[in-house]
């Protein structure tokens, strides 16, 4: 499928707008069972996302298909059924983007890149897998059962009817392991998962070792029987779950959205206070270099633009796509990048005392995106005492995002890792609690 | 181009795939959605496709993949060509493959397929759902209803077998908003699937009950943690049965050492009133289908049977690797994902006794509605179920006092030795995707009977 057939075939159609977001991706990936390949694939998608808009008034319908090809009669039949569509869904119209600028941002990888063009994605992949093994298999008492490498290339290019074209290659490596680790008969794994932007920021003896060390800690824990509703600290992977969770949205994120404010379903209101904690200021940045979460434009074509949603504890912006932006009167952002927390001014090591417990991982946080509620076990955390730090497991992490920020604790280190940049440690007093069984 | 055209086209490219003397297979996947989305503000409409093709070789010790988005002859020739180039290794795994010939053509649309139903009725009963449901309740902030219909179309083909697979679905969702007397938003949502246009069809109650159910949500606390003597409803039952057992028993977790359900097959793990299955031929359920992207025939598989540990899900090379029999769970995302071994719709096998005696038996415990969603831990069997919301019971009485956003916790055989009736009473009411850990997103189901059960682990 060429892209510029595509796009001679909808400008030839006479539609009164529309808007093709063409996308071409090519991966590789391994996949490992006890340290042997199981499965190697190759593949690319080539597909362009389409959406058509007609106009009805003041009013604009709009809707979407996917194509695979550019047979001209194929698109016709889909354009006829969307504009079926568009014609039963009207709304109030709103601007589309037109030719826009676009900021520069390094999100692909040359190493990667050019792996994909010479043909050599799958050397770098088995090098890549051979590097983690070496490493693991000078561990002791330990086994690498799982582990999975994918690696990516997309080119994505927007164009639509007012003239708007964008360009941006991005490129990703995800590494997963499991490592199970033993003493005294019991075996516990812990599994250690990350994407990289590109090949240099993964060291594959760094990524074993966190593992292995965490899958040790794990094995040893004790199960923390008890409950506790203050001097909680998050830390690591933990802490970015919290800020930018995988499953869904934030809540913050969430409430700070232009679609859930003309839904009414936001709490938030630009100038009123989100919590009394001043050192609160949470920015959304597409800017972060070879950040997954980066990018230049959404899938409209919007400009990525970096903007401060919360500002010292109080609403200061929304993320919104053209249409909602129109709608609740916000300047179009395009879409959410890497989740900012402004830095705290605390040595970190103050937000430690007797009594801490510090989480660094959680089996699976997936908050409610709009209560702000969440219920999350700890998969690996410590408890702080005066003979030092105790390894603990199956703790539940219950509480509210939202009750959680007047009481909240910033260090003035910092981490970034995809989807977060921000404190590298965070504590909390109020709006959650810790209990074990 | 057509199923047949596209059955015959990929049996011409196994003679390719197999030239080096390697085991080859073909999968063809189309999945097609309409999404009509309602809310207060507006009514958005959108049509997605997925579209490719997986081809396969098996040297003797590993898979050799390509994924094609589309379909495009010539790119499906060179690929298999490409394959082809992989030569037989020695025999290290030797896959179970299905071997009888068998050339099939398989549909579910329901008894009545949506296809057949015009977008603009389509539209028109979203938006009547709709209508419905808001003036329920004035209580409601927002109502939200999603319409998604599902048209799935899989052609698998080896040297012995051509088949394919049309499947298709509607799912409804009714959502409601309300906001707590402090200013929270919460909702509550109900789900309704299967896999014809007759499942629009929902009856006034229901939608009443979505509204007031939403309206006590908004006056729901939070649960003192502690341990609980419950009722698991349906949805409940299937998040364990999922969630906290069935991704232990898929076989290629076990194959990496990763599950705890290799030490007790064929041990005791509960009472004989327990037994846990899954199987994709449960009719009108969210993870049905014919035969799996390895092209095994649908089966069910008792994994726990009257208590015991019985037999794991697998996929080809897990099931070879551990020699244990085949089970059609081979399943993958799309034409780019591995296939792995998956849940279809997993679920309890219902009881003898009633849900009336069982909530009879509660002096003081809950009712446990639903929950959004949970985590598995094959390894520790750690339950692990999140925003559950329960209601008191006291003295065989539901109260009407819920609880929200409640999380789930503790060890399973000790859970499953808890149980101390299982209804006859019996649903399969789940309607989500399942991941590998966070990704590999595959549709299933979950469900059962009522289960009845002491000391539940609640925070």
């Amino acid at each position: 499928m060429r892209l510029k057939n595509v796009f001679r075939t909808l400008a030839k159609l006479g539609l009164d707008a529309w808007s093709i977001l063409y996308q071409e991706q090519e991966k590789n990936t391994l996949h490992l069972t006890n340290g042997e390949v199981e499965t190697g694939i190759e593949s690319v998608r080539t597909q362009a996302e389409v959406t058509v808009y007609h106009m009805y008034g003041k009013k604009m319908g709009d809707a979407k298909f996917t194509l695979f090809t550019d047979d001209e009669t194929e698109i016709a039949d889909k354009v006829k059924d969307a504009l079926v569509i568009a014609g039963t869904a009207k709304k109030p119209a709103w601007p589309l983007p037109g030719k826009e600028r676009y900021a520069r941002i390094r999100v692909a990888d040359p190493e990667i890149v050019a792996a994909f063009a010479d043909g050599k994605n799958e050397v770098v992949t088995l090098k890549l897998w051979n590097a983690l093994r070496r490493v693991a298999a000078k561990e002791r008492r330990i086994a690498l059962n799982h582990a999975e490498l994918h690696l990516t290339r997309t080119k994505n290019t927007v164009m639509n009817s007012r003239g708007l074209k964008g360009q941006s290659e991005h490129t990703t490596l995800f590494v997963e392991i499991i490592i199970a680790a033993r003493k005294n008969g019991i075996e516990q794994e812990f599994h250690h998962a990350l994407t990289y932007g590109r090949l240099a920021e993964f060291d594959p003896h760094v990524f074993v070792k966190e593992a292995v060390q965490a899958a040790r800690d794990v094995v040893a824990a004790e199960e923390w029987k008890g409950m506790q509703n203050k001097g909680i600290v998050l830390r690591g992977v933990a802490l970015r779950d919290f800020w930018a969770p995988d499953l869904t949205q934030s809540p913050i994120v969430m409430h700070a959205n232009a679609q859930a404010k003309h839904r009414h379903l936001s709490v938030f209101a630009q100038g009123r206070p989100v919590t009394r904690n001043k050192g609160f200021t949470l920015t959304s940045d597409p800017f972060v270099p070879y950040n997954p979460a980066s990018g230049r434009f959404d899938n409209e074509g919007t400009p990525s633009r970096r903007i401060v949603l919360v500002d010292k504890g109080v609403c200061a912006g929304f993320v919104a796509n053209q249409r909602f932006a129109h709608y609740v009167g916000v300047p179009p952002t395009g879409a959410l990048g890497v989740i900012e927390l402004a830095l705290g001014e605390e040595d970190e090591a103050k937000l430690f005392d007797p009594g801490t417990v510090e989480i660094v991982s959680f089996s699976s946080f997936v908050p409610n995106s709009l209560s702000g509620d969440f219920s999350a076990e700890i998969r690996l955390g410590y408890k702080y005492t005066e003979k030092g730090k105790v390894p603990i497991r199956g703790v539940m992490f219950s509480g509210n995002v939202f009750r959680m920020l007047d009481a909240m604790r910033l260090s003035k280190e910092s981490m970034t890792m995809e989807r977060y940049k921000g404190p590298r440690t965070v504590r909390f007093d109020a709006g959650c609690h810790l209990a074990g069984f | 181009m057509g199923v047949s055209h596209k059955k015959i086209f990929l049996s011409t490219l196994l003679p390719l795939l197999e030239a080096g003397g390697c085991h080859g297979d073909a999968l063809y996947l189309r999945e097609e959605t309409l999404g009509v989305n309602k809310d207060n503000s507006s009514t958005d409409i959108g049509r997605q496709t997925d579209e490719g093709v997986k081809l396969r070789v098996f040297d003797g010790e590993r898979w050799h993949e390509r994924g094609l988005s589309g379909w495009d002859e010539r790119a499906l020739r060179r690929a298999a060509k490409a394959l082809g180039k992989n030569q037989k290794r020695q025999m290290k795994v030797r896959l179970e493959l299905p071997k009888e010939p068998l050339d099939a053509d398989y549909k579910a649309l329901g008894r009545t397929d949506p296809a057949t139903i015009p977008l603009r009725k389509k539209i028109a009963t979203v938006t009547d759902l709709h209508k419905r449901l808001s003036a329920t309740s004035k209580q409601l902030i927002n109502a939200r209803v999603y319409y998604d219909e599902m048209r799935e179309t899989k052609i698998y083909v080896n040297r012995h077998r051509q088949m394919s697979q049309e499947i298709g679905g509607c799912l409804v969702i009714m959502v409601a908003y309300v906001q707590t007397k402090d200013g929270d938003m919460r909702y509550h949502y109900k789900s309704f699937y299967d896999h014809g246009w007759e499942r629009t069809k929902i009856p006034a109650k229901e939608l009443k009950e979505v509204a007031r159910f939403a309206e006590r949500v908004a006056k729901a606390k939070k649960l003192p943690p502690g341990k609980y003597h419950c009722l698991l409803s349906p949805g409940m039952t299937g998040l364990l049965a999922h969630e906290s057992f069935g991704h232990g028993m898929e076989a290629d977790t076990i194959l990496k050492g990763r599950a705890k359900a290799k030490e007790w097959f064929g041990k005791r793990i509960a009472s004989a009133k327990v037994s846990i299955a899954d199987g994709p031929l449960e009719k009108g359920a969210h993870g049905f289908f014919f035969f799996d992207d390895e092209g095994w025939l649908a089966t069910k598989t008792l994994m726990v049977d009257k208590g015991i540990v019985n037999l794991p899900l697998t996929d080809a090379y897990s099931a070879a690797r551990l020699g244990v029999p085949r089970s059609s769970n081979g399943r993958a995302e799309s034409f780019d994902h591995k296939v792995y071994a998956r849940m279809t719709n997993t679920f309890f096998e219902p009881g003898s006794d009633t849900k009336k005696d069982m909530l009879a038996r509660i002096k003081d415990g809950l009712i446990l509605h639903n929950a959004s969603g949970g985590m598995e831990d094959p390894k520790g069997w750690g339950i692990q179920i999140q925003g559950v919301i329960a209601e008191r019971v006291k003295d065989g009485r539901p109260t009407g006092k819920l609880y929200y956003e409640i999380g789930m916790t503790g060890y399973l055989p000790t859970l499953l030795k808890n149980i101390q009736a299982v209804s006859k009473e019996f649903d399969i009411p789940g309607t989500g995707r399942c991941g590998k850990g966070h990704h590999d997103w595959v549709r299933v189901a979950e469900g059962g009977p009522w289960l009845l059960v002491k000391e539940v682990i609640l925070s």
